[in-house]
């Protein structure tokens, strides 16, 4: 069927002429064929009747009168050449008469007719005339219908022919268009040039002359708006590859290209340079003014011929030139750094002095992280700038951080963050009056990690007020069974976290711990963050909480801050404690900070009370508790049945 | 005596020839009265009757003739029945319901002369023994010569306005 729907249009027109025709010519023959047929043989048979009739009353009367002798009044049909034989029967259906005509010679079909003999009278069946009559009229007839629709069929198929040789002939133009068509080609107008010219073929010319016109026009657009195309892809693609390897506000080439850069040459000594508090300079000018001073900044650094690149926000690095030293380079950092100190930018009239940190890594498989490593630890070190040592094990130091940073979380995940509680005892009667909650995390396979080994990380990695919210409910769910009085750690942080507080006042109000419960506050963090932690101190005050200063007398406060606080009970620090019998200035320390608690009605702790020679002192001094391996070392403690 | 058996022999051809025409005629005349066209209208009574008129001294042959023809046909020819009757010439001119007359062999010129007369006058059809009687006005009669052959007398068909089966008349010789 696929093959009829793509066939050529001479080869379908001439299938339907011919699909057509033969079905014409088959119905008109085959009507023709039984009527000529039926005509034919109904004629012979009307002819042989008509012979039958003309003896019969004759032979019926003679049968019926008895006489048997038909010769004379069957001679006028026996004497046919075309009666083959004719049969005379009584109504008892014996043969009166059968006669045969022998001198046929061809076989022919016969048509045979037979009628009754009738009695004249009555009409009654007396006998049966039968007549054998030769077909070869009808054979000669049909033959020649044969013959006739012979030449008929060969004459119509001829004209077929000849009308498909008419037909390709006629389509022949279509032909030579399509492959002038197929053939074309931009810049190469094509002429029609077809050997005659009926008008459908003038008008299919005629149209693919205007479309060839619109063609050639519209491929001189197309080509002038791919040339436009070109150019402006060609400009995007430059600004795109700007926009990737440099910096849109110094136009430095930035950290992608650098890393570009490295893996392009053997090179990898590289410095960072990191502009010192720059957070000041935007929070106090503004971003804006940050970012103009950037610009000056890296224009500077320009003219220092050390090709910069803009590593992002205050960051700066710099690459070992090419037949450069590693001595010569870390001169020229030394220098720049030098000549930066010296120099000043103007900011909104105002003349601004800038100082760096660099971080410096000398032929390093890693440089940029090296030198980062390397910033750091000039930034920690408050040096001007440092070398990457891989000895210090700086590098393996972060990755110790990100590992146990992954097992605060898993900790947490599998509740293994756990607490001890070290008693805290008063000096006055020894006996235990409170207990500070210490956290730990539990490995694996039992054994503890202390607090500083994983604090300071989680703080950096925004795990601590998880923890913190862990040993809240923990401590508070314990001691909800216990009447004794604890103590939790809370840094600022947690204070300044609305999620950590809320969770604190759920626990709070589910466990009913809030009149028996001491928040402890480094004094360093309360001093530095005074009104957040005022704020906190007094929301928690309202459900009786209370609070102590945690290692009181190591930072710098005045007492004004902490009567404003509000704070109920001073822990001094253990440096001071446990130097008290040796070192009479923290002595002298110690009795003033007792000394002014006594005065504001508050309470004093004493930490890290490790012998009974202290625990002596601390008491002679009227601290109220006590708090050391002395008094009590951490321990677990278990739920008191209510 | 050669000629005594000649004659003897003849005489019994002779004889044997008319038995045979007359067993032809006892068969074929009713049939040929059941072809009359006007038999049904003649007939009143149920049977028809087939007069075999006879002179004189020939009833006994005529009434075998009849009780043959009888018997033969049984009564009974095409649709109708009849019956065949012994009738004298005489008592033939008197009678109304006869329906076809045959005159019997050696029946006299007057009275075949009076038979056809009357067969005109009343349309009855008659019928003789002998062909010749025809030119007395003898409607037809019945031969045997190659083959059977009935002649009819075309003047006395015409004369005595008689009708029969169409059929009739492609077998018939008609003579005048």
């Amino acid at each position: 069927m696929n093959r009829f729907k793509n066939a050529r249009l001479s080869t379908k027109l001439f299938t339907a002429l011919t699909l057509v025709t033969f079905i014409i010519f088959t119905t008109v023959t085959l009507v023709t064929f039984f009527i000529v047929r039926d005509l034919t043989i109904n004629s012979q048979k009307e002819k042989a009747a008509l012979l039958i009739d003309t003896v019969n009353p004759a032979i019926s009367l003679a049968l019926f009168l008895g006489i048997h002798d038909f010769g004379d009044k069957l001679s006028a049909i026996t004497k046919r050449p075309e009666v083959i034989s004719l049969k005379i029967s009584d109504a008892k259906r014996d043969v009166i008469l059968d006669y045969h005509h022998y001198d046929h010679s061809t076989s022919h079909e016969t048509i045979q007719i037979s009628e009754n003999l009738m009695e004249p009278s009555s009409l009654k069946v007396i006998g049966t005339i039968t007549l054998v009559y030769s077909g070869e009229e009808f054979t000669k007839a049909m033959n020649r219908f044969y013959t006739l629709y012979g030449w008929i069929s060969v004459s119509v198929f001829a004209i077929l022919w000849l009308m498909m040789v008419w037909i390709n002939h006629l389509l022949l133009p279509i032909k030579l268009i399509a492959e002038k068509v197929r053939n074309f080609k931009l810049g190469k107008k094509i002429i029609f040039d077809i050997p005659y010219s009926q008008r459908e073929f003038t008008q299919i010319i005629h149209s693919f002359e205007i479309m060839q016109e619109s063609v050639i026009q519209y491929a001189q657009e197309i080509e002038s708006i791919n040339k436009n195309l070109e150019i402006k892809i060609s400009e995007q693609t430059r600004e795109a590859i700007r926009h990737l390897y440099y910096d849109n506000l110094t136009s430095l080439p930035n950290r992608i290209k650098l890393q570009e850069d490295l893996q392009l040459n053997d090179i990898n000594t590289v410095a960072i340079l990191n502009i010192d508090d720059f957070k000041e300079i935007n929070d106090f000018f503004g971003i804006d003014t940050g970012d103009w001073l950037l610009s000056q900044i890296a224009h500077w650094l320009s003219e220092m011929k050390l090709k910069p690149y803009r590593m992002g926000g205050d960051e700066f690095a710099f690459r070992m030139k090419e037949g450069s030293s590693h001595n010569e380079f870390c001169h020229d950092i030394e220098m720049l750094l030098s000549l930066l100190s010296e120099k000043f930018f103007m900011i909104a009239e105002e003349t601004v002095h800038v100082r760096a940190t660099v971080g410096i890594a000398i032929d390093s498989d890693k440089p940029l992280i090296h030198a980062d490593v390397a910033l750091n630890k000039a930034r920690s070190a408050k040096l001007p700038y440092s070398v990457y040592d891989q000895s210090e094990g700086i590098e393996q130091q972060y990755q110790a951080n990100i590992a146990m940073s992954a097992h605060i979380r898993q900790a947490l995940v599998e509740h293994r963050i756990i607490c001890q509680y070290q008693p805290i005892v008063s000096c006055e009667n020894g006996k235990i009056a409170k207990y500070e909650t210490l956290v730990r995390i539990q490995n694996e396979d039992g054994s503890l990690i202390a607090p500083y080994d994983f604090l300071p990380i989680a703080q950096k990695t925004k795990l601590y007020h998880h923890i913190t919210q862990e040993v809240v409910y923990q401590a508070c769910h314990l001691f909800a069974s216990r009447d004794e009085q604890f103590s939790i750690n809370l840094s600022i942080s947690d204070m300044l976290d609305n999620r950590t507080v809320t969770t604190i006042e759920n626990i709070l109000r589910q466990t009913g711990t809030s009149n028996r419960i001491i928040f402890e506050i480094l004094e360093s963090e309360g001093i530095e963050n005074f009104d957040e932690a005022a704020s906190f101190i007094a929301r928690m005050k309202a459900f009786g909480v209370k609070f102590a200063i945690d290692d009181f007398g190591t930072g710098y406060s005045n007492f004004e801050n902490i009567l404003k606080l509000n704070v109920d009970i001073l822990k001094i620090d253990g440096s001071l404690i446990k130097s008290i019998d040796e070192n009479p200035r923290h002595r002298i320390v110690v009795e003033a900070i007792v000394d002014f608690a006594h005065r504001i009605g508050i309470d004093t702790v004493a930490e890290f009370v490790s012998s009974e020679e202290i625990l002596q002192n601390v008491t002679d001094l009227g601290i109220t508790y006590a708090q050391g391996f002395h008094t009590g070392k951490p321990q677990y403690l278990e739920h008191k049945p209510m | 005596m050669r000629i005594l058996l000649l004659l003897l022999i003849g005489f019994l051809f002779a004889k044997a020839d008319e038995s045979f025409l007359m067993q032809t005629h006892i068969r074929m005349l009713p049939k040929i009265m059941a072809l009359d066209t006007r038999l049904a209208s003649k007939a009143p009574s149920s049977k028809l009757i087939l007069a075999i008129v006879y002179d004189t001294n020939k009833k006994a042959n005529a009434q075998l003739i009849a009780n043959e023809m009888n018997t033969i046909h049984n009564g009974k020819v095409s649709n109708f029945s009849f019956t065949a009757l012994p009738v004298s010439v005489d008592e033939l001119m008197t009678r109304k319901e006869i329906t076809f007359v045959y005159s019997i062999q050696h029946t006299t010129a007057p009275s075949i002369k009076k038979i056809a007369a009357w067969g005109i006058a009343n349309t009855v059809p008659t019928f003789s023994y002998d062909v010749n009687d025809m030119e007395f006005g003898i409607l037809g009669s019945i031969a045997i010569e190659r083959s059977t052959i009935i002649y009819i007398n075309k003047n006395t068909l015409k004369e005595g306005k008689y009708r029969f089966n169409d059929t009739l008349f492609q077998i018939a010789r008609l003579v005048e």
